[in-house]
């Protein structure tokens, strides 16, 4: 509060060199019309949050009738020459709402002025050339960041091809099945089992459709169960029970006859697929995981 | 150079050179402290009263330490309400991870080839090694109830009014942040814990909307988590959430000073906030006040958690990580259950009765695609943190007073309870006040897993070697083996637990029929015990069924002094 009037800028005689950045009228004459002072000499940070306030060209704060000094809250006000204040206000009003911008309304500088001269500092309504620059850096910054940003996803994003965890992986037509232990068979290096109900086959995804665990073979239910959260599925993959939200995941299969042709394909939901007279190979593609239907 | 030494000489000259050399020292002295002597220093350690002026408060605002914290405190909220010191006790736990991480980090390798090894080593052949990792696992699950009942307590006493809205803000983060920390740490042993605990919480992010999967590809590194996933995971442990904790726990402790501690709220009219508004009268300096009586409690704090880590508490390393096995039971952190028990919530409306729910649910698919668990898990479950973040912004009551907040309290407790809820609920084995628990293997398989289970030791395993007796032995009634007590106890825990899963059902409503077991003990090699249980049953379809499952004991595994 009392630091205003005192600091060196605040203290300022009337007419003299006016803070860097903002152009008084110049002389120590009384500025013929300061309304008519150029918008754009206008420092942004100057006027910014006081003139918002309190526009005082439309209407006069509170306190601008009392005399000037009566009301004043700063000891150490200008004074109130009339020759001099308009040039003091001009010159120091825009500081000292600089250095303290809560300063109180009755801004003694402002209230010693006429009101036409107070119109001085009023906030510019168009952009400055520094404001608009400053803008426009920013926007470019901004846009960099959005850049920097998207390069820095790309970059910690995993390196992988399609295919490479797994991949291709043929199968024999009598693979699809279970083992003497009444086990079904699987491929653990493409994590899938593969499942065969009469004369249907499919590959499923090892996965938990819950939460990535590893289910397993539960012998005396014969059943998929998992051991985290003791979801479970049937052998065809079908949600049973648990709280897995869909069926068990597959991948797509083509099945080849002896001489190589695709003659059978799995079907786009993944479901069990008939396993045709001539079949000789199954090609198993992890690269291409079908999800499983959901259920509620 | 030489004017420094002619000063030097100058003064030994008049003072002597005891003098002199007291004074330097002194003056070094008062430098590292920011403006306090040796005998300022004497004079905080007695407990004299400041001087005028008080030259205390120099190091809080010279020096970086000082000046996070307050010169002074309002007297009323030195005593142990209204903050219980927990928002003390949080820093101090994250100070205590910070120093027990630094030793850890020396003995560890963020590789699969090497880190289970490396764990091995800090657990055998690292002078204090054990006494670090159990310290520093420990303390990062105090460190987790600490800061959610320390958020609690702000809840309470609506310390997260005006002006500390951002304050609580902050506070949530660093919940978040904390809980982050404990969890990145968790797949960091790479044994069956790590591995598939991490797995689950992987997953849960990747059933997240929209970002889900990728979220889960940069968190993994790679579709299944392996040597990428391990080395994202360290870093994300030793550098990136600690960096977030840091950050916002310097703004957090900013807004304290800047704000003060909130005042019991019964104590401050209404929209008031008096803390920094506090005659001399009731002050209480930080020095020496503040400053002993939190040495004290983290004197205490670090006694506790020393002797727990020594003693009962051992961190658990299970056997190395397995991508092929997933061991049963695998859980994920106990401060995640709330989030597989909002999983588990069957219904959309879960209050309805069974058919109506059955009914509406099916509606809500066909109509909007949502099913229950999109809802519970996937919609709910990540509002529940914005949720807390915004509480002090939507919470539009002024007043701080208990009797003032009966809604808001009503609500918070309402919260509390639903979170514990859901986390029993959460709880894999299963809870029976829960609707919706566990489902599970049959009964025969639990038994198996409770006695012999995949990871850790179990019952079984704590037989003496010898006692474990060799032949064959009936559980239903449970035979005697000679001079075999621990052996025969066992015998009689499996006839017990056979028994009891005969009469009650398990939270799954399964029952054991038709029930009878054995145990066969072989020696298969002169020091290698194989210990088989056998449990027929009958099937829900009347069938007879088998299970059995094998655990083998060396003579010195020496399993039964753990």
């Amino acid at each position: 509060m009392s630091e205003t009037p005192t600091s060196p800028r605040g203290a300022a005689p009337p007419g003299a060199k006016a803070p860097p950045g903002f152009k008084a009228p110049t002389g120590a004459a009384p500025a013929p019309n300061p309304i008519d002072a150029p918008a754009p000499q206008m420092e942004p940070g100057v006027d910014a949050p006081k003139a918002a306030a309190a526009p005082p060209g439309a209407k006069p704060p509170p306190g601008a009738k009392a005399p000037p000094g009566a009301t004043a809250p700063k000891p150490a006000a200008p004074k109130p020459a009339p020759v001099a204040a308009p040039v003091a206000a001009v010159a120091v009003a825009p500081v000292a709402i600089a250095v303290k911008p809560a300063a109180p309304k009755p801004d003694p500088a402002k209230v010693a002025a006429a009101p036409a001269v107070a119109a001085a500092p009023v906030a510019p309504k168009s952009v400055s050339r520094r404001e608009f620059l400053n803008y426009v850096w920013g926007a470019s910054m901004a846009l960099f960041l959005a850049q920097f940003g998207g390069i820095s996803f790309l970059f910690a994003m995993p390196r992988f091809r399609e295919g490479e965890v797994g991949g291709r992986f043929s199968q024999s037509v009598a693979d699809f099945g279970y083992d003497a232990n009444g086990l079904p068979n699987a491929n653990n290096v493409g994590k899938f089992w593969m499942v065969k109900v009469d004369d249907t086959i499919n590959a499923i995804y090892k996965v938990c459709t819950h939460l990535g665990c590893l289910y397993g073979w539960n012998s005396t239910g014969k059943i998929f169960a998992c051991p985290c959260h003791g979801s479970q599925f049937a052998v065809d993959g079908k949600w049973i029970a648990g709280p897995a939200p869909r069926n068990l995941d597959a991948f797509k299969m083509q099945v080849l006859d002896a001489s190589g042709n695709v003659i059978a394909t799995s079907n786009e939901a993944g479901e069990m697929l008939k396993l045709p007279a001539n079949a000789d190979r199954i090609i198993v593609d992890t690269g291409a995981k079908i999800s499983g239907k959901a259920h509620f | 150079m030489a004017i420094i030494g002619k000063r030097l000489v100058d003064q030994v000259r008049s003072t002597g050179l005891k003098a002199t050399v007291a004074q330097r020292l002194d003056d070094g002295f008062t430098r590292l402290t920011s403006g306090l002597s040796w005998n300022d220093v004497r004079g905080v350690l007695r407990g004299d009263p400041p001087g005028k002026p008080n030259n205390r408060v120099k190091p809080h605002t010279e020096a970086f330490w000082f000046h996070i914290r307050p010169t002074f405190y309002h007297e009323a909220v030195t005593t142990l309400y209204p903050t219980f010191r927990l928002g003390y006790m949080s820093a101090l736990f994250f100070a205590i991870e910070i120093i027990t991480g630094i030793f850890l980090m020396i003995f560890y390798t963020p590789s699969p080839e090497r880190a289970y090894q490396n764990m091995l080593d800090i657990l055998t052949n690292v002078p204090f090694g054990q006494l670090m990792r159990d310290m520093h696992r420990l303390g990062a699950e105090v460190m987790v109830v600490v800061v959610t009942i320390h958020m609690w307590r702000t809840f309470l006493t609506a310390s997260y009014k005006k002006p500390r809205q951002f304050t609580w803000f902050t506070g949530v983060i660093l919940l978040i942040v904390t809980m982050f920390l404990s969890f990145s740490g968790y797949l960091l042993p790479w044994d069956q814990l790590a591995l598939w605990a991490v797995t689950i919480g992987t997953s849960m992010a990747d059933a997240a909307p929209l970002v889900g999967p990728q979220v889960n590809l940069l968190l993994r590194g790679a579709p299944d988590i392996g040597a990428g996933g391990l080395l994202r995971f360290y870093l994300f442990h030793v550098v990136l959430f600690p960096l977030i904790g840091v950050i916002f726990v310097a703004v957090h402790y900013y807004k304290v000073v800047r704000y003060g501690i909130s005042l019991p709220p019964e104590m401050e009219g209404v929209g008031e906030d008096s803390a920094r508004k506090v005659g001399p009268d009731k002050r209480v300096n930080f020095m020496p006040d503040i400053l002993t009586n939190e040495l004290v409690y983290a004197a205490i704090a670090i006694a506790l958690l020393t002797i727990a880590s020594g003693t009962f508490y051992n961190a658990a390393l299970e056997t190395h990580s397995n991508p092929l096995v997933t061991p049963n039971h695998t859980v994920a952190p106990w401060y995640f259950y709330w989030l597989q028990g909002l999983i588990k919530i069957p219904h959309i409306l879960p209050v309805l009765p069974e058919a109506l729910s059955t009914q509406f649910d099916s509606i809500m698919f066909n109509v909007l695609g949502i099913t229950p668990k999109i809802l519970w898990g996937i919609i709910i479950g990540p509002v529940i943190p914005l949720l807390l973040m915004v509480v002090p912004y939507i919470d539009p009551n002024p007043s701080r007073r208990y009797s003032d907040r009966k809604v808001m309290i009503t609500l918070g407790v309402i919260f509390e309870v639903a979170i514990l809820y859901l986390s029993l609920a959460g709880i894999p084995t299963g809870v029976p006040v829960t609707r919706f628990g566990f489902v599970g293997g049959d009964p025969a398989s639990e038994i198996a897993q409770e006695f012999m289970p995949d990871e850790g030791v179990g019952k079984v395993k704590r037989v003496p070697w010898d006692q474990l007796a060799v032949g064959t032995w009936q559980i239903v009634p449970p035979d005697e083996a000679p001079n075999a007590p621990e052996f025969n106890h066992l015998l009689r825990e499996l006839q017990q637990d056979m028994d009891h899963r005969t009469r009650e059902a398990d939270p799954n409503g399964k029952k054991l029929s038709g029930g009878t077991a054995n145990v066969r003990v072989k020696l298969i090699q002169p020091d290698v015990k194989e210990f088989t249980l056998t449990i027929s049953f009958t099937d829900d379809k009347g069938q007879p069924q088998q299970y059995s499952k094998t655990n083998y004991l060396h003579r010195n595994s020496g399993y039964e002094k753990e």
